[in-house]
Formats: structure tokens, sequence, C-alpha cells
């Protein structure tokens, strides 16, 4: 009996043992689980983690192929990162290109739905340890351009004297526009010594500016040198280079080589249509485009300008002048040049700074300059505000109290007193009378302008005195019979009467002129203002004259002389001008007050030696330094104003492919 | 017999919970790692990405530790602590192209490593 309870009690310990065993088995099988488990989960997340970050760097890589090739449709299998750390692969099948469609309306099908023309649907597998991982998005153009920029290079900038950098929207809208200033240069030793890749060579005055951001590929925070930061809204460094355009200058030219009309070494007349030379090409002359383009296999030399409206294709460099010409609206050239460009100008305002000292007139020019600083001020107050009234701008109506001035012409009717009280009017009365009573406040001297005159015509003849004279004689309206060299400059006329028609207005309001203003047209447009602010209105019974001009159109005539008299500048009377856009492989040298009205872009072509160039006949006040291609040297009082409503448009980029949409 | 099991059962069990610990450890580690990794690759995503990075080829070696160039890499270069453990943070630039730099992070500690590549594009920069 004993025996059977105590082996009933071994046989227990056992069961007990199996038991215990079992549950300790469980454990351990839990245990093992959890943490296999959590080191799976940990090895995967850094798998994923890889694989994930392959296939964005896939998308990175496919970006910067479609920015060079927007058509590219090609197909990667595992292709490595440049790393090596993982894969990437992407073919075109799930992926859509639709960035660049024949038909710009063509919408591609899609996984998704329509792919949008200027966009692409990219399916990137990214693989790496075992691991794939998908990102799906849309990419497109990205308004990362240079559309708002006055200069790009991607070598460097190099800024002599006086700096002016700005942007509009056209003539007839002065409102501001960014003009931004881009180097693209990120190599070392910029000039050959501690010079900055974006410098400029000068100590900062009032006038010098930038109206728009500089940016410089290089990382150094010394890039751009401290002057320019300080005169510019806003300076970054480090920063993307911008894509430019690949334009196959070469290729461009070849495909005419079968035009047989030849380009004229002295043309006398705008030429129009296609134009192909095969060699180095002189004009004598300006170069004056009619919706024409010229295709020049070698050198282009043209002693003179190019104006118009057009493109100029040079497989070489390209020589020319800036113009006389302030061209009134947003036609333009663009130079494609495939050597270096060197855009000349003239001394004329140390040439008038000596010339008036020599004759004893520095007091007249000096007041001379005052006078249509002032007038500018004043035009450009209403162009920024145009309201006919007094409070928005006051410098057009005379305070009340002021005394009339002379003995006004009652024909001209009851307004004609209120205009010469006017600053505005005396300004402009005074340029050209020979009258003490109509002198402005501050101003001893009367008559500028003819004094002037005689100035220029007193002096011998050369390139510049004839320069000035051309400058002064293209702004007059060639209907103007009068011998007076200065006589109807911008539209001043030494006349007492102030009649004229609603045409004078309207044409310059509505039409293309280039060059000179309608007889008188200023004079009228200031009368006709001062005249509306003292609450007259157009036609009868008071200005019978100009029935049918609307305050529209005044207001518009008023705005564009603003933008000619900020370009018509008498502190820089020697300017000479290009409007339109400049393009070149090559590097671009201008110097001697040029006013560009367009933009610049220098870019280099990777697959040509970079030989440096130093302008043959380059100014000896500039720097003594070379340029490589890509490089800008603007020296001496060169100024771009940049247009963003320029015709034929700012030289094309390739715009930069970014992701608009991310889908997975 | 039931000691012998039960001893040879329990023997198994301090064994497999011993290894367990050292894998979790092993776990949180490599964890912690990518996430070091991940973090530096993520701020430079946030700074710009591609303007947040400078021209490469360019190693910051952690170890050294190589000092930075103004705010690249970004913090925990050179060094991470987590729980104790130091991680060392060694950064590697290449630019294939203009428009790309690719950057390699290596996280290391112990005899331990882990690496983590991706290419920032400059179109999608915050410029």
């Amino acid at each position: 009996m004993e025996n059977y309870r105590f082996n009933k009690k071994r046989g227990m310990a056992l069961f007990l043992t199996l038991g215990f065993t079992t549950i300790l088995v469980m454990m351990l099988g839990a245990t093992l689980t959890s943490t296999s488990g959590g080191n799976i989960f940990a090895q995967d997340y850094h798998r994923k983690t890889a694989a994930l970050y392959a296939a964005e760097s896939g998308l990175a890589m496919i970006q910067d192929r479609l920015e060079t090739n927007p058509d590219w449709e090609g197909t990667f299998d595992h292709e490595p990162t440049p790393f090596g750390e993982g894969s990437y692969s992407v073919s075109f099948g799930p992926s859509v290109n639709n960035l660049e469609p024949p038909d710009p309306t063509l919408y591609k099908s899609g996984p998704y739905g329509p792919v949008a023309p200027g966009t692409a649907y990219l399916k990137v597998e990214g693989h790496a340890f075992g691991r794939t991982e998908v990102v799906e998005c849309i990419v497109g153009r990205k308004s990362e351009n240079f559309l708002h920029a006055a200069m790009v290079a991607t070598g460097k900038i190099y800024l002599d004297e006086r700096v002016d950098v700005a942007g509009r929207v056209s003539s007839n809208d002065l409102s501001l526009t960014p003009a931004d200033v881009i180097s693209n240069f990120q190599g070392e030793a910029p000039w050959g010594n501690s010079t900055p890749p974006v410098y400029w060579d000068e100590s900062v005055t009032s006038t010098d500016q930038v109206r728009g951001t500089i940016r410089s590929a290089s990382e150094s925070s010394g890039s751009i040198s401290s002057n320019l930061v300080s005169i510019s809204d806003e300076a970054l460094v480090d920063q993307a280079p911008v894509p430019v355009a690949n334009v196959q200058i070469q290729d461009a030219i070849d495909a005419k080589s079968g035009v047989a009309v030849r380009v004229p070494t002295s043309p006398t007349s705008p030429l129009s249509g296609d134009h192909y030379e095969g060699s180095h090409t002189t004009v004598t002359g300006d170069l004056i485009l009619n919706n024409a383009s010229l295709y020049i296999d070698g050198d282009l030399t043209v002693l003179g300008s190019i104006r118009g409206v057009g493109a100029v294709y040079v497989s070489g460099d390209t020589t020319f002048s800036g113009d006389s010409v302030v061209i009134a609206n947003e036609d333009g050239v663009v130079l494609y040049s495939q050597g270096n460009v060197h855009l000349k100008g003239f001394n004329g305002t140390e040439w008038m700074d000596a010339v008036t000292a020599s004759q004893g007139r520095s007091l007249e020019w000096s007041q001379t300059k005052q006078s249509f600083q002032r007038l500018k001020q004043i035009v450009t107050e209403f162009a920024n505000n145009p309201q006919f009234t007094t409070a928005a701008n006051p410098a057009l109506a005379p305070p009340p109290d002021t005394p009339p001035i002379g003995s006004p012409d009652p024909d001209d009717g009851p307004a004609i007193g209120f205009y010469w009280r006017s600053e505005a009017g005396l300004l402009i009365s005074n340029l050209a009378k020979d009258v003490s009573i109509y002198r402005p406040p501050g101003i001893t001297e009367n008559d500028l302008l003819g004094k002037m005159a005689s100035v220029i015509d007193n002096e011998p003849s050369n390139p510049t005195q004839r320069f000035m004279a051309e400058k002064f004689r293209v702004l007059k309206d060639p209907s103007a019979d009068t011998d007076n060299l200065l006589l109807n400059v911008i539209g001043i006329n030494d006349g007492d009467t102030l009649t004229g028609s609603a045409e004078i207005v309207q044409n310059f309001a509505e039409g293309d002129q280039e060059g000179y203003v309608p007889n008188r047209g200023l004079q009228l447009e200031i009368f006709l203002a001062t005249a509306r602010i003292d609450g007259d209105h157009m036609g009868e019974p008071n200005f019978d004259a100009y029935e049918g001009l609307t305050d529209a159109q005044l207001a518009r005539a008023l705005v564009k002389h603003a933008h000619w008299l900020d370009l018509y500048n008498f502190d820089a009377l020697g300017t000479s001008y290009f409007q339109g856009n400049i393009y070149t492989r090559g590097a671009i040298y201008a110097a001697q007050e040029v006013t560009i009205i367009g933009s610049l872009s220098a870019v280099d072509d990777p697959d040509e030696p970079d030989v440096a160039w130093t302008p043959p006949d380059r100014d000896p006040d500039d720097s003594d330094i070379s340029l490589k291609p890509g490089d800008i040297h603007l020296g001496q009082g060169t100024r771009i104003l940049h247009l963003s409503n320029l015709n034929p448009g700012p030289v094309s980029t390739v715009p930069s492919v970014g992701v608009v949409t991310w889908l997975r | 017999m039931a000691a012998g099991l039960l001893t040879a059962v329990l023997v198994l069990l301090v064994g497999v919970f011993a290894g367990g610990l050292q894998l979790m450890q092993r776990s949180e580690v490599h964890t912690a790692a990518t996430t070091i990794g991940r973090s530096v690759l993520e701020d430079l995503e946030d700074r710009g990405g591609f303007t947040a990075v400078p021209h490469g080829p360019v190693v910051f070696d952690g170890s050294n530790p190589d000092p930075k160039s103004g705010n690249f890499p970004p913090d925990p270069y050179p060094v991470a602590v987590q729980d104790g453990r130091e991680y060392t943070v060694t950064v590697e630039v290449r630019s294939p192209s203009s428009r790309l730099r690719s950057v390699l992070v290596s996280v290391s500690w112990g005899s331990g490593k882990i690496r983590l590549e991706k290419v920032f594009h400059a179109s999608n920069s915050v410029l």
C-alpha cells in the first residue's frame, strides 16, 4: 500500500516536469520568434530605407537626363547609384514622357489618367540589399530659368566702374521686374588671383544698383564681392547652377548654307528674310533687321550697330557698336555667337565734359543735365501713378498762387497759363527758349539745348563727335525743318505756341517710333497733362485740336516718355544702345557706356577648348584681365535694362525638370 | 530523469534568453544607426537638398573628426550618442554632374556599420 502511494508520487513528478518543460519550451519558442523578428525588422528597416533612397536617387539621375534631352525615353535596369549603395530601374512603358510633345496641346495616357503636355509621369524602382521600393511622380518644367535674369554666365562676371542693372516689364509698363545676375562658376582661382568670380572693381555710389538677386554657384561665401552684395536686392552663394540652353549655332548656320541671299557689306535698307555668308564678314554701317535671320560662317564685324527685329547667327567672333538710337517699343535682336562678343560704345560723356569745359560752357552743360534729370523725375513720378490730379502729380501743377508767366496766347486755351507756371512746363521751355523769364527755380541759364548744339557743332569731326551729333539728330522728328541740332530733341521745341493735333500724342502712344519723338511731342503731352489736372477736358470748347484724344492715350504717351527719358540719360550722354539678347559660347566684353536693353548669356561649350581672350582694342582703363568662354566683362558705365516683354524674347533656356506631384 | 530533463531545458532556456537579448540589442543598434543616417539625409533635404550640399568629391570623416564646412555635414555629425552608445558619422559627397550631388552617410559603431546614399537634384532644391 505504502509502495503504491510512493510510486504514484514519482509519476506525478515526471508529469509535472514534462508539463513544466512544455511551458518552458513554449517560452523558448516565443523568445526566439520575438528576438529574431526584431532583428529581421531592424534589418528590413535599413534595407527599405536604402532602397527608397535608391529610387529617389534614380529619379534625380533621370531628371538630369531629361534636362539635357527632354525627349529621352531610355531604359535603366539596375543602374548603380554613384556610390554603388543601390541601383535603380526605369523604363518608358510604365513611365510616360510628354515633356515636349510635337503638338503642345497633346495629352498622353498614363496609369493615373492623362499626362499633360510639358510633364512626364515617372515610375522608378530602387533596389538595395535585395529589397525593392518604388517612387512615382509627375515631373515638369519648373519656373527656374533666367527669363528674369539680366545676365547669365557659366563662367565669371567682372564689372568695371558704374553698375546699373534693373528690370521692367516694357516701355509701356515701368513696373519693376527682377533683373538677376547669375554666375555658374564653381572652379578655383577664378581670375588667376584672389579676385572673386563675381566681382565689381569700384566703390559704391548712390546710383549704383542691381535690382535683382546675384546668384553664384561657387560655394565660397566671398564669391560675390562685398560692394556688389551691398547694392543688390539679394546675394546668394553656393546656388544650384542655372540650366542654360546649349544652342547649336554651327548646326543652325550649316542648315542654311543653301540660302543664296548674301549679307550685304554696305546695307542701304533694312534686311528681311534669310541671309547667308560663308566667310568672315565686315559690314560698314548699321545692320538693321526687319524680321531677318542672318547666318555667318565666320567672324562678323559691324562698323556700326545691329538693331531691329531678327536673329543673327555667327560661327566666329562678333564685334559691333552700340546704337545712337533708343527704340521706343519692345523689338529686339537675338545674337547667337559661337565665338566671343565685343560690344563697343563711345566715350561720349567724357567727351562732352571736356568740350564744354574747353568752350566755357560747363555751367550750361551742368544745368542741361540737371534740367533733364528733373524732367525725367517728374515724368517718372507720373508713370508710377498715372492720375491727372494735383495730389497724385503735384510737379505737373503749379502752386495756386503762382502768378502767370509771360503773355499766354488766349487761342491756346485757358489752361496755357497753368502750363507755363508748372515746373515741368518751365523746364521744357527753358531748355529750348532763349528767354530768361522761363527759367525754372535753381536754373540760371536759358536756351540750354541751343548752347549745347553749338558746342557740338564747333568741334572737329571725329567718331565721337559724329556719334553725339547723330545721337541728338535721331531723337528729332525728321520733319522738323531746322538747322538747330538740338531743336526738337525728344519733342522739345522753342516755339511759343503749343498747338498741335491729337495724332501727335496718339501716334507716339500707339506706334513703334524708332529713335525720335514727333515734333513738340513731349511739350504737348506735358501741356495736356497740366490742363487735365487744371480741370479741362479734351475737345470743345477748350481743345478743338485734341478731340478724340483719351486720358488713357495721353497717360500711355507720358509713360513711354518716362521710359525714354530714363534711357536717354544726360548723366551718361555718350550712352549707346543695343536692344536684344546676346547668347555666346565664348565671352562677352562690353564697354564705353553701352546700355543693353535685354539680356546677356555667356555659355561655355564643354566640348571646346578654354581659350583665353583679350579683346583686341579693349579700353585701356579696364582692368587687364583675360576672359575665358562663359565669362562676362562689363566696363565703363555699361548698363543693363532687362525688359520682360522684349520681342522676340529672352534667350531660351533648357528649363529645369522638377517634381510637380508625388504619387507614391 | 526528470531532474536531468529539467536541468537541460533550463540550461537551454538561459542560453536562448542570453542570445535573444544580444540579438535584440543588435537590432536596436542597427535601427538607431539607420535612424541617425536617415536624419542626416532628411536634414539636408529640409535645408534645400542640392543647395545644402557642397561640391564633391569631398569626405567628412567623423572619426578624425574633420571640421564642418559651414553647416555641412549637419548634426549629429561627427558623433551621435544614443542609449550610452557612440555612433560615428562619416559623410562623402560626389557630383555626378553640375546639377547632381550624391551623399553617402556611413554610421559605424563597434564592429558594425550601415551606409545610406541619396542623390539630390538641383531642380528639387529650394532656391
